[in-house]
């Protein structure tokens, strides 16, 4: 072909929306997290309590297979007259701490490597804006994290129901709307703080230990105010404590193990509110990494 | 006279002596004068800040001032639960860790591989790099919880007798060892870490695992750790709870001594993987 | 009867001021090769011997022997074709799966004898963080173990010849590609050493720089130096080696002078040179009588003829003989193919890297 007829010719095909376009980042940023040996492990293993669970709900439901197995289980009969928000608490709980070591180990990679490597340039002379950037992100975590958390639980609330019968689910609707609320608050809370650091620590060791610091080292600075200080508002560090009362709350149980300290627990308003003020200062930080050009003094 | 010629005049041990001094300049300027530094700092200050808190709140928020004795019982526990256990640990994951990892991930390690070195010296050059780094940051820290704990206020009285003329005086060179053990015990570990595998967090969260239930652990287990020789020489102790399983500390001298026995091993070990070090930095 | 050389290069040009000028327009061919600047037998400086090196299960390079004796070699070969890998083997950067290696009959594993007669450039673009242009040529020679005066000295005059004075108060991550491949080469010549391994180090220059540096690798040469450069742009490399080493694939190709190598590959592929003259067609009689010319083409001018002969040396005999008789005017004679280039792609195959 010469070369005056070698003309730019644009692109004629099919377009995705515009509004769409952080599902590409997300769906390549989901293959590689599956790429890693390491994060596929502990994926596998997060999912693993939803069959524990599983099984124990059938089995409460079906007390005649136990008696034909020859187990004649008190628990398990307790455990099917009771079968109630407890239960489902202690599902999430498990999960959320699951996602917490799922996203210390997936979420560094997920914005430091783009920074390290310049591609940041890249992405922003695309049709994509920074906050298209930071949903595609966030929706790989999100994706991974409502996968092992909110989308187990409501499968498990839905396996409950079927076997006990329509009247359990309108007895307790408040366990969907818990186990829906209480994991998203969870996994936007820590979706955003491993992006943030990611953006913030290009190391990932480094960023993996700094989310440790902030939920574990946090929480042990929140225990150490409270019992110095003789105070109860140290919990206002304590990330895990302060999902913990919401919890409590929205699943309606009473708090096990008693109460936090001798001055009782932060009001559950005042734990959204710093929830959600984390949640906003971790997204601040994010946004203000995230650029197409570094500056360097 | 070329500087070649310098260095070749001059004996080995203080060619060495050279080096290990500009690579602790090096160290320590990357350390303190940037402000990748400041979280490191930030953390290590963080039971000062308690303090500190604690006398601002018995000052003016009318919070119950403790006597003496009562102060060292909860400084003991705060000091290992939290300093020890959770800060030091922290501070010495960043710092050691950094030290060759880092320089991997930031792709200037080969800097370092081209001069000169015996990778021995090198690694000994890091290794007392971090050492005085962390130790720097973590002892300022402990410099001002003290003060804070007994002498300024939050005590009932007779706080400052007890830390400069009291039993304190000596708790407090007590707790210093304590630190620079810890620093020293903790570094090691993670210097290793850092040039046996890739991602040092993996074990650095099982080893925090370990250390924060050693307490529940039983006296066979509990001599697996860094935290039940470093508890052994702390002055004070303090109630670890219900669950806990007690246990006969070490006496001093073999507590220092099996904690610099693992150091040393620790980084023979660290040398021995130094030694066979390449450059290849696709991967990171 | 004028003789000169078309388009060719200065160095080319001088070889055509001789007694016998056709021939020397070929044999003559580098100005810094006729000033006998190879020992005609290389005292061998780096060794490898059987040298292997895997990455897992990529190989980067299999079963090296190459011996690189004073002067300039340069290493050529695509990308990812082990050139880089070899000099990283050669500086103790990586060890290698199997086989030896020594420079200057040091092992990589006694870095701290071999660093100090060694000077890296490397690809790696990174630095420490946070370091002036000085503070990089000056802590990089503290570790050698200097007194802060000699480091400060040397650190000073290295960073001149380079021409990174001004600059040199800088931040590092703030520097032009050019600047830092200068800096870089700065911190490999600081120390004096007798070995220079130079990994892609024109990368980024301006024409001007790129030029200085060539000269200072020249004046290296001169002193007897050890230069191991790699490189993509093959006409500098034609300029500035005395000796290429061809790597592909992990494996070395050919070895030694371009014009040996090319002469080794004449049956398989005859050389080529361009005859600039009056009359082609009875120039090209003439040459088809003989056994050793394969093809000869007559120019789309028909001022010129294109000649693909076995035998370099007898088809400059011949052309000196039709010279002399007289009947055709030879304007000038080109080879048109025993550059590095084209023995590049001869045996790599390749279209080669930085031909326009």
């Amino acid at each position: 072909m010469p070369v005056h007829d070698r003309r730019y010719r644009g692109f004629t095909g099919e377009r995705r929306s515009p509004r769409g376009l952080f599902w590409t980042l997300a769906r390549y940023g989901l293959a590689e997290v599956f790429s890693k040996r390491l994060l596929l492990v502990l994926f596998v293993i997060a999912c693993l309590p939803v069959v524990i669970y599983a099984t124990l709900i059938y089995l409460a439901n079906n007390l005649d297979v136990l008696a034909l197995l020859g187990i004649q289980n008190a628990d398990m009969n307790k455990l099917a007259t009771n079968l109630s928000g407890t239960l489902f608490f202690w599902f999430v709980v498990g999960q959320a701490n699951l996602a917490f070591l799922f996203a210390s180990f997936a979420g560094p990679s997920l914005v430091a490597p783009d920074l390290t490597h310049g591609a940041m340039p890249l992405y922003l002379s695309r049709p994509l804006t920074r906050c298209d950037y930071i949903l595609g992100k966030l929706a790989i975590l999100g994706t991974l994290l409502s996968a092992i958390t909110w989308v187990p639980g409501l499968l498990l609330v839905g396996l409950q129901s079927a076997l006990a019968g329509g009247g359990w689910l309108v007895e307790h609707a408040r366990i969907p709307i818990g186990i829906l609320l209480g994991s998203l608050a969870w996994i936007v809370l820590l979706s955003l703080s491993a992006l943030a650091i990611s953006a913030w620590i290009r190391w990932r060791p480094l960023a993996t230990g700094a989310l440790f610091v902030i939920f574990v080292l946090g929480g042990a600075f929140g225990t150490a105010i409270n019992q110095t200080l003789d105070t109860r508002w140290g919990q206002l560090l304590m990330l895990t404590e302060q999902m913990r009362t919401i919890w409590f709350d929205l699943f309606g149980v009473g708090r096990i193990f008693g109460q936090m300290n001798d001055k009782g627990d932060l009001p559950v308003a005042a734990c959204w509110i710093a929830i959600a003020a984390f949640s906003a200062l971790a997204a601040l930080l994010l946004h203000r990494r995230i650029r197409a050009h570094e500056v360097v003094s | 006279m070329n500087g070649q010629a310098a260095v070749a005049q001059s004996t080995g041990m203080r060619v060495w002596r050279r080096q290990l001094g500009a690579m602790l300049w090096l160290e320590l300027r990357k350390t303190f004068l940037r402000w990748r530094a400041l979280p490191v700092v930030a953390v290590a200050l963080l039971p000062a800040l308690l303090l500190g808190m604690r006398v601002v709140a018995v000052r003016l928020a009318d919070a119950r001032a403790l006597p003496a004795a009562e102060m060292a019982t909860m400084y003991a526990a705060l000091f290992q639960l939290f300093f020890v256990r959770l800060v030091v640990f922290f501070v010495c994951f960043t710092v050691f860790t950094y030290l060759v990892r880092g320089e991997i991930a930031e792709r200037s390690l080969h800097f370092y591989l081209m001069a000169p070195l015996r990778r021995d010296v090198f690694l000994l050059g890091k290794f007392v790099a971090g050492l005085v780094a962390a130790s720097s940051i973590v002892l300022a820290s402990l410099a001002l919880q003290l003060p804070l704990a007994f002498a300024v206020g939050g005590v009932t009285e007779g706080g400052a007798a007890y830390l400069f003329e009291g039993p304190g005086a000596g708790h407090a060179a007590a707790y210093a060892l304590v630190t620079v053990l810890a620093v020293a015990g903790y570094g090691a570990v993670f210097l290793a870490l850092a040039l046996l595998v890739k991602n040092p967090m993996i074990p650095a969260a099982a080893i925090l695992g370990w250390e924060w239930l050693n307490s529940l652990l039983p006296p066979v287990l509990k001599k697996i750790s860094v935290i039940h020789y470093l508890q052994s020489l702390c002055p004070v102790p303090f109630d670890a709870g219900p669950l806990a399983l007690p246990a006969e500390p070490t006496p001093a001298p073999l507590a220092i001594g099996g904690l610099l026995l693992m150091v040393g091993v620790l980084l023979t070990v660290a040398i021995h993987r130094a030694r066979r070090l390449e450059v290849l930095y696709t991967g990171e | 009867m004028s003789r000169a050389v078309l388009g060719a290069d200065s160095k080319r040009a001088e070889g055509v001021v001789n007694t016998t000028p056709v021939a020397s327009a070929v044999l003559g061919a580098d100005s810094k090769r006729a000033e006998g600047v190879v020992p005609t037998t290389p005292v061998a400086s780096i060794v490898f011997r059987d040298v292997s090196k895997f990455y897992g299960e990529v190989l980067g390079v299999n079963r090296i022997d190459l011996t690189i004796g004073p002067g300039i070699t340069a290493l050529v070969g695509p990308n990812g074709s082990g050139k880089s890998t070899l000099m990283n083997l050669a500086a103790g950067l990586l060890r290698p799966t199997e086989g030896a290696i020594e420079v200057l009959g040091l092992t990589p594993d006694q870095p701290d004898q071999l660093f100090r007669r060694i000077g890296y450039c490397t690809q790696y673009e990174s630095f420490p963080r946070g370091m002036t242009g000085w503070d990089f040529v000056h802590l990089y020679l503290r570790l050698h173990g200097m007194p802060r005066g000699d480091a400060e000295r040397l650190a000073r005059r290295a960073i001149e010849r380079v021409g990174m004075v001004e600059a040199a108060t800088r931040r590092v991550g703030a520097y032009s590609k050019g600047m830092k491949q200068r800096i870089k080469l700065a911190q490999a010549i600081a120390h004096d050493p007798q070995v220079l391994v130079l990994d892609e180090p024109l990368n980024g220059l301006d024409p001007l720089a790129r030029a200085e540096t060539v000269e200072l690798f020249r004046a290296f040469a001169a002193e007897g130096r050890v230069l191991l450069v790699s490189s993509h742009v093959l006409h500098e490399v034609d300029e500035l080696a005395d000796r290429v080493v061809l790597v592909h694939g992990g494996y070395v190709v050919a070895e030694g002078a371009v014009e040996g190598v090319r002469d080794e590959l004449a049956a398989e592929r005859p050389l080529q040179v361009f005859v600039r003259c009056d009359q082609p067609s009875l120039l090209a009689a003439r040459v088809f009588s003989e056994d050793h010319v394969v093809e000869a083409r007559l120019d789309g001018d028909r001022r010129g003829l294109l000649v693909r002969t076995e035998n370099a040396e007898r088809f400059y005999l011949l052309l000196n003989r039709v010279a002399g008789e007289g009947v055709v005017d030879i304007e000038a004679v080109l080879p048109a193919d025993d550059d590095v280039q084209s023995v590049y792609q001869y045996l790599i195959g390749a279209v080669a890297p930085g031909s326009s």
